[in-house]
């Protein structure tokens, strides 16, 4: 299991990552983390929601309400220009510590 | 026999009495409990277990309020300093009044108001500024580098706000002179002291404030 401060410091670059996609809401987003993740990645579903508000308030995502095809309301999540930008940000700041730690771990094999 | 719809109303209940009460979250958060239900009787729980996991998946209620308070707080402060900017503006604006009055009529504007004419654009500017910082959102914090300038550029730069910043200086003289010798400054002198003090402000940034730009 994944320790609880790294998924809470990856929340914000994994939801600007997956609304990068397209929209999305609440229920959705967990269920695609956890199944990118094997499981592993295991957010506690009410936790996900003050995280987008957060976003929302910050200007980095912005929200609608509308009616699923079955007709239940769904609130759907999409990414605001600032967004992206926040997300290119982060990719570039987890690329620079995925190669610094994956440097380290090749040295130890060498 | 266990009841759905009674037993959400309850947990319903847990929640406002946890506190999380604006309408949006809660509701928001009664949608997914209900998709994760429906996810779990389609793996074959029974309705009464698939409820008591999808409860348990949520989260504790206090836990949650802690987490929607944090954004709550940034956005009551975002608004309450969106507020002082817009009332810093509109006082400054009236600071400016007494001394437009008097030019208008006379085309001469005694020290005094002056003073404050002076003083309401100085807030204008400054609450203005903290508007634009405010309503541009920050994405990142230091979000801006400075940038290495060669050792030709940099004199060059620094030399040319002097310049800039002493033509302002040199431009504002006769105001000055004026709110000295006869307590008040006549229309075209304060013209060439608006001019002059943007001239001082901009040579002043160009001279002393290092170049920089914003990280992507």
């Amino acid at each position: 299991m994944i320790r609880k401060e790294l998924v809470a410091a990856s929340a914000e670059p994994l939801i600007l990552s997956l609304l990068a996609k397209g929209e999305s809401y609440g229920y959705a987003i967990i269920q695609e983390v956890k199944a990118r993740s094997d499981g592993k990645l295991n957010w506690t579903d009410g936790m996900l929601y003050p995280v987008l508000h957060r976003m929302e308030h910050r200007g980095l995502i912005k929200s609608r309400w509308a009616e699923s095809e079955t007709g239940r309301k769904r609130k759907y999540y999409s990414l605001k220009k600032d967004g992206k930008t926040a997300m290119a940000r982060h990719h570039e700041q987890w690329s620079l510590v995925h190669s610094v730690l994956a440097g380290l771990r090749k040295e130890q094999y060498v | 026999m266990f009841d759905l719809e009674k037993s959400i109303a309850e947990w319903r209940k847990q929640m406002l009495a946890a506190g999380i009460k604006t309408p949006v979250p809660l509701e928001e958060l009664e949608i997914h409990l209900r998709e994760e239900i429906e996810q779990q009787m389609k793996s074959g729980w029974l309705e009464s277990n698939a409820f008591e996991i999808s409860v348990q998946r949520i989260g504790r209620p206090e836990l949650m309020k802690a987490e929607f308070e944090k954004s709550e707080r940034t956005f009551m402060k975002r608004n309450i300093k969106i507020g002082m900017g817009v009332a810093g503006i509109l006082a400054g604006a009236a600071l400016t009044m007494p001394g437009y009055i008097q030019l208008r009529d006379e085309l001469v504007m005694a020290s005094g108001r002056l003073g404050l004419w002076v003083l309401g654009w100085s807030l204008i500017i400054w609450s203005f500024g903290s508007l634009l910082r405010i309503i541009r959102p920050k994405v990142f914090n230091g979000k801006s580098e400075e940038v290495e300038m060669t050792p030709v550029k940099q004199p060059v730069k620094t030399g040319a706000g002097m310049v800039v910043l002493l033509m302002g200086v040199a431009l504002m003289l006769p105001a000055a002179a004026q709110v000295c010798s006869e307590g008040l400054v006549r229309f075209e002198a304060l013209c060439w002291m608006v001019f002059g003090l943007a001239l001082l402000v901009g040579g002043g940034l160009v001279a002393f404030f290092p170049y920089k730009h914003r990280v992507a």
